[in-house]
């Protein structure tokens, strides 16, 4: 019987109970509109997609309820604490309500092994696959949500350490090999701390009973399978540079005891174990040249975009830091107070009717979506020709289709040369021509170079505004015109001197002149003449001549 | 439920902070012991100012609920069914170094700006597959591209916190920047231009800016969300726009003023991208809760949601098809794409190594241009 799915996770509709971080509920309650909860700082960037996984992984680990793990046993040798990847793809689909396939479910597993919850006992490769597969669960101290930020120099002491336990299962894979011998140059003056650390894990790593070192090494393995991913696969510990600023201070980094994962051991041994192992801590200078070597290649670097981050707080803080802030001055809560104020006094828009409104303008435009109705003659990037274009530049010949959409507004009037040039025609028959001019001329007027605005702001006002002496008058009103008269007459006339009465004049002509437009005689004959382009057939071919791959 | 602060708070960057940070109200009388007398008046005007805030937002959220007769998905039923949107990559662009954080089509043509970690732009005319122009930025770490309407520019913003003008015409590599706007006190997320001479750039500093880019001036600051702005849309006319913030919460500005005309709340993490439904009454917003949401203008709440069920890596990147019954969404490898109206997924545009970045549809609609950190771009219709 399937179990409830999980209100945690399930997004699928708008009635979410809570999210993750505590915020307070999305739309549906009434909360405080206006306000948000308080803005968390110093959290990893993906610090919700991990509380998200680890909630599912600790469901996973269930006893009763979780997934099955065993201790399977192989040709050679038990293999502790695994389970099988179709088993997991089954717990999956009947906790979840997975949707549509069990590919779904596949992949929300392998999102989840990607950023290291668990992983393949064998390779490097952190995919789950829907067979007989067996997977681990890796240790919480390792778990991406601990910030962990590992140096090169931890690398390079796993890699010497591997080496030297000489077990052919733990062989070095070409590409760890690769790394190593790079490794080993940077730290080339540095290497003997490296080495003595690694023998020292070495040694006791020897000690361990079998099984649990099966684990444990299987579980460090994967750790840097994730901070240093073999190519090819997605290295998930990349930041975006955009949130990368979130990491004001330095956040809790580990830098581990690799050897004493936690949970594993008992607490007394874990003492006697970190006192061997601190004796012979990495020196402090070490580490500095392994970052100033590292170069800003994302793939060397544990945090890729670390280091820009801490460079720019400086920059970046907000003002507020972390706290539900407000200065409280009472001038600024005036000014909120008016705006609501001003916001209520508007009406709001039942919401049906908005549906209605994107409803119609979806269906008005579907047939001019290349994506829903085929372009015509045809889309360029498919058929490789170009006619698109041409035509939209041709202002003699155009489709019914081109002419219908200059009955949607005027706007698409506007935008269209060759509905501006009808239009233009029609406005010259009805004598209002001056003010399809004026609009044109005052939009000349934001391309123009520096030098030329002034003479350009005195040619518009002395072909159109001058109340003496215009040559094509066109009708603002007063207060307009005072206004824009003190512009082209003060000292700095400018590209936006005729915004207001451009506004003006355009509300008339799409009041007044456009609305005739549509009804006239002259665009009717529009609409109703034959297709003037040359032959139509939509040219489809049926295998696409680039040779990029298709999806 | 008391009203702990009003959120339309700002500081500008630069000025000091004249404000204590403490809450306002009875306890800041009790630490300032010294001006007791003088503060109790201001303090009692304050007290009733919040609670009459308090009022009129409660008013607010009650009538934004009167009109909730149903979201769009509702109306909508009685629409077909989209069929299953399948689009091929038609071009894939090699070319950058390192991962693509940005991508800009020119308005009204095929030509578009893309900027990488490797410190470069690269102008492309995307049906040839040529690059038209090279541009090596100062700084590598570059965030937000934009592309003036005559072809005459390009513009890029970054970490380094300033809007760099670069000028195409005549050189064929531009080596400098002609203009540095550098008036912010954070990253540039995101630049538009309204036209030649304009252009709208929203910042880390938790504010926007309207730029004149021919005198290098700052015309207006918009100023009113509490976090990192990451991205803004400007509607086809040009006399409004919106701002994703880190705040959670989306805002509405009239161009040419500096107070924002509304705020949209609703989702839970930050919105890192926003874009205008094409009849500009309603805009869409994708956030790191792994959802889109349609705020629609006139009734001033959110309209659609679109989201799966899934521990995807949030919305990195929204853009409208023409008609906008397509809404093309960059999650984690993958572009979806949405049928807007009934909020069900329609297709899936798969083919990118890494996390898609950035997303846009050009102006006539034929084609959608995805970019990516694994340094490509592809052209899908």
């Amino acid at each position: 019987m399937p179990l409830p799915p999980v209100a945690e996770i399930n997004n699928g509709s708008s009635k979410r109970i809570s999210s993750d971080n505590g915020t307070t509920p999305t739309t549906g309650t009434a909360s405080m509109l206006d306000t948000t909860p308080p803005l968390q700082e110093n959290v990893h960037p993906n610090h919700a997609l991990f509380k998200k996984m680890e909630l599912l992984v600790e469901r996973m680990q269930d006893e009763k309820e979780g997934v099955p793990i065993k201790n399977a046993k192989s040709f050679m040798s038990k293999v502790p604490s695994v389970f099988t990847g179709a088993d997991l793809v089954q717990w999956l689909m009947k906790t979840y309500d997975v949707d549509e396939s069990v590919s779904e479910a596949v992949s929300l597993a392998s999102l989840t092994a990607a950023h290291g919850y668990f992983f393949p006992i064998d390779g490097h490769n952190l995919t789950v696959t829907n067979d007989g597969t067996f997977y681990r669960f890796q240790t919480p101290y390792f778990w991406p949500s601990n910030c962990w930020e590992p140096e090169n120099t931890d690398y390079a002491v796993y890699l010497c350490k591997r080496t030297m336990l000489n077990k052919t299962r733990l062989e070095l894979a070409d590409y760890e090999a690769e790394s190593l011998s790079k490794l080993q140059k940077m730290f080339s003056r540095n290497w003997e701390f490296i080495f003595m650390q690694a023998e020292a894990q070495a040694k006791v790593d020897r000690k361990r009973d079998k099984m649990e070192r099966k684990i444990l090494d299987s579980q460090e393995r994967a750790f840097w399978d994730v901070h240093r991913p073999m190519p090819g696969s997605v290295n998930t510990t990349e930041i975006d540079i955009r949130k990368s600023c979130k990491l004001h201070k330095p956040l809790k980094t580990r830098k581990a005891n690799y050897n004493v994962p936690g949970g594993r051991l008992s607490p007394s041994l874990l003492n006697k174990k970190n006192s061997l192992v601190n004796g012979q801590a990495s020196s402090p200078h070490t580490t500095t040249t392994a970052t100033a070597d590292d170069s800003n290649n994302n793939q060397d670097t544990g945090s890729g975009g670390g280091a820009p981050g801490k460079k720019t707080s400086v920059s970046g803080s907000p003002p507020m830091s972390g706290v539900d802030l407000a200065a409280s001055s009472s001038e600024d809560l005036h000014q909120m107070r008016d705006l609501l104020k001003h916001r209520l006094n508007k009406s709001h828009v039942k919401m049906s009717k908005v549906a209605d409104f994107l409803i119609q303008s979806c269906e008005q435009y579907k047939e001019y979506d290349p994506m829903l109705t085929p372009a015509e003659p045809s889309n360029p990037w498919i058929s490789e020709e170009t006619t698109f274009w041409d035509l939209e530049k041709n202002t003699k010949d155009y489709s019914t289709r081109r002419v219908k959409r200059w009955a949607f507004s005027i706007d698409e009037v506007l935008r269209d040369p060759a509905g501006k040039e009808q239009f233009a025609k029609f406005l010259a028959k009805e004598y209002s021509i001056e003010n399809l001019n004026f609009y044109n001329q005052v939009h000349e007027l934001k391309k123009v170079s520096e030098k030329e605005v002034v003479e350009k702001v005195k040619a518009i006002w002395a072909e159109f505004l001058d109340p003496n002496s215009a040559l094509s008058p066109v009708n603002i009103d007063s207060k307009c015109m005072d206004k824009t008269r003190k512009e082209t007459q003060g000292p700095n006339p400018g590209r936006h001197t005729f915004d207001d009465a451009r506004d003006h004049i355009y509300k008339l002509m799409r009041s007044d002149s456009y609305p005739r437009f549509i009804k006239s005689e002259q665009y009717r004959e529009l609409i109703a003449a034959k297709r003037k382009t040359r032959s139509l057939m939509p040219i489809r071919l049926s295998t696409s001549t680039s040779p990029t791959n298709t999806s | 439920m008391a009203d702990a602060a009003p959120m339309e708070n700002h500081h500008p960057p630069g000025t000091p902070i004249v404000t204590p940070a403490t809450p306002a109200g009875p306890e800041a009388t009790h630490e300032n012991e010294n001006n007791n007398a003088a503060v109790d008046p201001e303090n009692e005007q304050v007290q009733e100012l919040e609670s009459e805030l308090s009022k009129l937002k409660d008013k607010l959220q009650s009538e934004r609920e009167a009109v909730c007769d149903g979201m769009l998905n509702d109306t909508a039923t009685s629409l077909d069914n989209l069929t299953r949107v399948r689009l091929k990559t038609r071009r894939t662009l090699n070319g950058h170094a390192a991962a693509i954080y940005t991508m800009c089509w020119r308005p009204e043509s095929h030509e578009m700006v893309s900027g990488s970690q490797d410190g470069k732009l690269l102008i492309w005319d995307t049906h040839t597959n040529n690059k038209i122009n090279i541009i090596t930025l100062k700084c590598p770490w570059v965030m937000s591209s934009g592309f003036a309407p005559s072809g005459n520019f390009v513009a890029s913003g970054g970490h380094d916190n300033a809007v760099s003008i670069y000028g195409l015409k005549g050189e064929m590599l531009p080596e400098k920047p002609i203009a540095q706007l550098t008036d912010h006190n954070g990253f540039i997320s995101s630049i538009r231009y309204i036209d030649d001479t304009q252009l709208l750039c929203s910042s880390g500093d938790n504010s926007s800016a309207l730029w004149d880019s021919n005198c290098g001036t700052k015309l207006t600051s918009y100023e009113g969300h509490t976090a990192e702005v990451m991205g803004l849309a400007g509607s086809s006319d040009n006399t409004v726009f919106v701002s994703g913030s880190c705040d959670r919460t989306a805002k509405l500005w009239d161009v040419r003023d500096k107070v924002a005309k509304q705020t949209f709340t609703g989702h839970d993490l930050d919105i890192n991208s926003i874009a205008f439904f094409p009849s500009d009454r309603a805009f869409v917003t994708g956030s790191d809760d792994n959802s889109c949401k349609l705020y629609d203008i006139r009734s001033d709440q959110a309209v659609a949601t679109y989201t799966q069920l899934n521990l995807n890596y949030g919305i990195g990147a929204v853009s409208f098809s023409k008609s906008g019954r397509l809404l093309f969404v960059a999650c984690d490898l993958d572009v979806l794409i949405w049928d807007t109206l009934k909020s069900l997924k329609v297709g899936i545009l798969s083919g990118h190594e890494a996390r898609v970045s950035c997303l846009g549809v050009n102006s006539d609609g034929n084609a959608v241009c995805s970019g990516s950190w694994d340094a490509k771009l592809k052209i899908w219709n």
